[in-house]
């Protein structure tokens, strides 16, 4: 580990594939969402640099930290959603990028890394001396422990078609042998992750624990400024290596030239406007109602994909 | 090099706007009024302008109603909860000297004695449009359309 | 649960046909009908200082002072309910709601109208009579009338000195049959 390595890592994580640019383009593509919530509900929606100004303003805000918060939770909390979600983009586009680097267990590691925003969330919420944090970290936990399930189940199907734990390898088994999602237990653990996906980008119908109009912004309620900006930051970081994660991952990665590219960003922006307009269209379950949506019915659906995937299917 | 960055987070608070509604005892009308302003007929959001539900996400508090005697507390605690740099306009006759209320026994004559107030939108109830301009104005972008008008007799 | 989900997303395809319902408001201007009660505009010209709106104004936002020799005449348009009581109640004519609306400020003294009239003062005992302008708009509607000329010393008199002098006064008409 010579100082060229760690200058290539620190310039992989802040800049090129990691927090500048996963942060710029999942602004943009919040942008996206707005433009396509306005466009069905019959308005204009906002200009193209709205969420950068939204950033740029809460960073000019002055940080309230309320008397009485547990300071280590509530000022780490932020940082370490945008530490997760910086780390998880890196070994997703590297993959992309340079798949020379990459370690075994790589798609383990990046699965509990797309974790750690929703476990930021929950350390935020407990740790402001608020009710509505309270209720939010206990909510938010509860549709961790729902969600994460089928996200599971989804990865473990892919892993046991392709046959490794490697991210790298699974992009090339399926150059080789075509993508996951053709086969029926591909298919259906695309469907669950897709599914377990809307709940953690935290989209209705499962924002539960963020609601809005309920419980004030839950774990988010006393967070303002930095906290705020480094929180929204990190759920545009997610809104963007998420899709490309499910897209990757299913379909494998796109070959090196234009139409082959050209169909990659396809099948992004059909995934990011399919769970947009889900988010648009329904109404928040209630918690107890997601719960057993996710237990039962997008458990069991993985647990069959896993069963197929045993088959060969 | 400072100087440049002031004027990015000028133009980025400019640009967005998040507003916090507060009922400070009125009778709702420019409560509905406000709501008006952020259906798609108006449509704020292409201005950057959003409804948040908690002070500390907000900028600018829409205050509407005489301050009541049993609000003031509340008025006062919401003010202090929302973070610097923060606007606070002042909905509805009511907010501009107590409106109809202002001899009232409850009410403490207009939001002017109790907060600081940047802009007043009067209107029993505004229109939504002039929610928007009152808004538009507090943050430079439009001018202001009134003045004082005096008549003195000459002989 | 999935079929829920395939006609919600049907409805969003439907709610696309409505287009664009939003109004460019301040890019275009915002249409109010005639009968809009905006801000209230004095027409100084026509307006004699008789007190009307100050009277009907529910809001008691219309002020009369009197100080010496003027009559202020002072609204403060901050407090206003935009009724229309001043305009339906004035015997002139002098107040019109007009049209505008977007009448924001960050100081309340922007919308003050403030006039000073003359007064009209007893030529015998000094006391106030109107101002000058309530004294001329009676003298006018008077003078089509046949008997004005017998009125014509009693238009700069208070209350009290115009009795005393009726009651001294020859008598026009009636004479007593014992």
């Amino acid at each position: 580990m010579n100082l060229a390595d760690i200058s290539l890592a620190v310039l992989y994580t802040l800049v090129f594939p990691g927090f500048l640019f996963t942060a710029v383009v999942g602004l943009f593509l919040t942008w996206v969402d707005r433009k396509v919530t306005a466009v069905i509900q019959s308005r204009m929606g906002p200009p193209w640099f709205q969420p950068f100004a939204d950033i740029g303003k809460l960073l000019s805000k002055r940080m309230i930290i309320p008397r009485g918060v547990r300071t280590v939770g509530f000022i780490g909390a932020p940082l370490l959603s945008v530490a997760g979600a910086t780390l998880a983009s890196v070994i997703v586009f590297l993959a992309l990028f340079d798949p020379t680097v990459g370690f075994m267990g790589d798609l383990i590691v990046l699965v509990y890394l797309s974790m750690m925003p929703a476990i930021a969330l929950i350390i935020g919420g407990a740790s402001s001396r608020s009710p509505f944090g309270a209720i939010g970290a206990s909510r938010e936990m509860s549709m961790v422990l729902a969600y994460e399930v089928g996200f599971l189940l989804a990865v473990v199907t892919v892993i046991m078609q392709t046959g490794s734990i490697r991210f790298a390898e699974i992009l090339a088994y399926q150059a080789q042998n075509g993508a996951v999602l053709w086969s029926l237990s591909g298919f259906i653990a695309a469907a669950v992750m897709i599914l377990c996906m809307q709940a953690k980008l935290g989209f209705l119908p499962f924002d539960i624990s963020e609601a809005d109009t309920e419980l004030i912004g839950g774990p988010l309620a006393e967070y303002s400024g930095v906290g705020l900006a480094l929180f929204k930051l990190s759920r545009a970081m997610m809104f963007f290596f998420l899709p490309v994660f499910v897209v990757l991952i299913f379909t494998g990665a796109p070959q090196l030239n234009l139409l082959s590219i050209l169909g990659f960003l396809v099948k992004l922006l059909m995934v990011l406007v399919l769970l947009i307009l889900i988010k648009i269209t329904h109404a928040r379950l209630r918690l107890d109602q997601a719960l057993r949506f996710f237990w039962t019915k997008v458990g069991l659906a993985g647990l069959v994909a896993v069963a197929f995937a045993l088959l060969g299917l | 090099m400072s100087n440049t960055i002031d004027n990015a987070l000028n133009w980025c608070f400019k640009k967005s706007v998040w507003v916090y509604h507060v009922n400070a005892g009125g009778c709702n009308g420019c409560d509905i009024e406000i709501l008006d302003a952020l259906t798609p007929y108006y449509d704020v959001e292409r201005f950057g302008i959003k409804l948040v539900h908690t002070p500390r996400h907000a900028d600018a508090l829409l205050v509407a109603g005489p301050v009541t005697r049993q609000v003031r507390e509340r008025v006062l605690r919401i003010y202090e909860a929302t973070p610097d740099p923060k606007l606070v306009v002042g909905v509805g006759s009511c907010a501009m000297g107590g409106g109809i209320w202002h001899n009232s026994y409850a009410t403490l004559g207009g939001l002017g004695n109790v907060l600081p107030v940047a802009i007043y939108i009067p209107g029993c109830p505004p229109r939504p449009e002039a929610i928007l301009y009152g808004v538009a104005q507090a943050l430079g972008l439009v001018p202001q359309q009134v003045k004082k008008q005096e008549y003195l007799e000459v002989t | 649960m999935f079929r829920h989900t395939i006609s919600e997303l049907k409805e969003a395809l439907v709610c696309l046909k409505a287009g664009q319902v939003t109004l460019h408001y301040p890019f275009e201007p915002s249409l109010v009908e005639d009968t809009f009660r905006g801000r209230p505009v004095l027409n100084t010209r026509k307006c004699m200082c008789c007190g009307a709106c100050a009277n009907a104004c529910p809001a008691r936002l219309i002020t009369l002072t009197d100080s010496d020799g003027i009559r202020a005449l002072h609204f403060e348009l901050g407090r206003c309910t935009y009724c229309g009581n001043c305009r339906d109640v004035c015997p002139q004519e002098a107040i019109e709601m007009s049209m505008q609306f977007e009448t924001s400020t960050a100081n309340p003294e922007d919308l003050v109208i403030h006039a000073e009239f003359y007064l009209q003062t007893c030529r015998d005992c000094g006391a106030v009579v109107g101002t000058q302008r309530e004294v001329d708009v009676v003298r006018e509607k008077l003078s089509n009338s046949p008997v004005h000329t017998n009125y014509a010393g009693y238009f700069d008199l208070c209350i009290t000195c115009r009795r005393k002098q009726a009651i001294h006064a020859p008598s026009l008409t009636l004479e007593v049959v014992p």
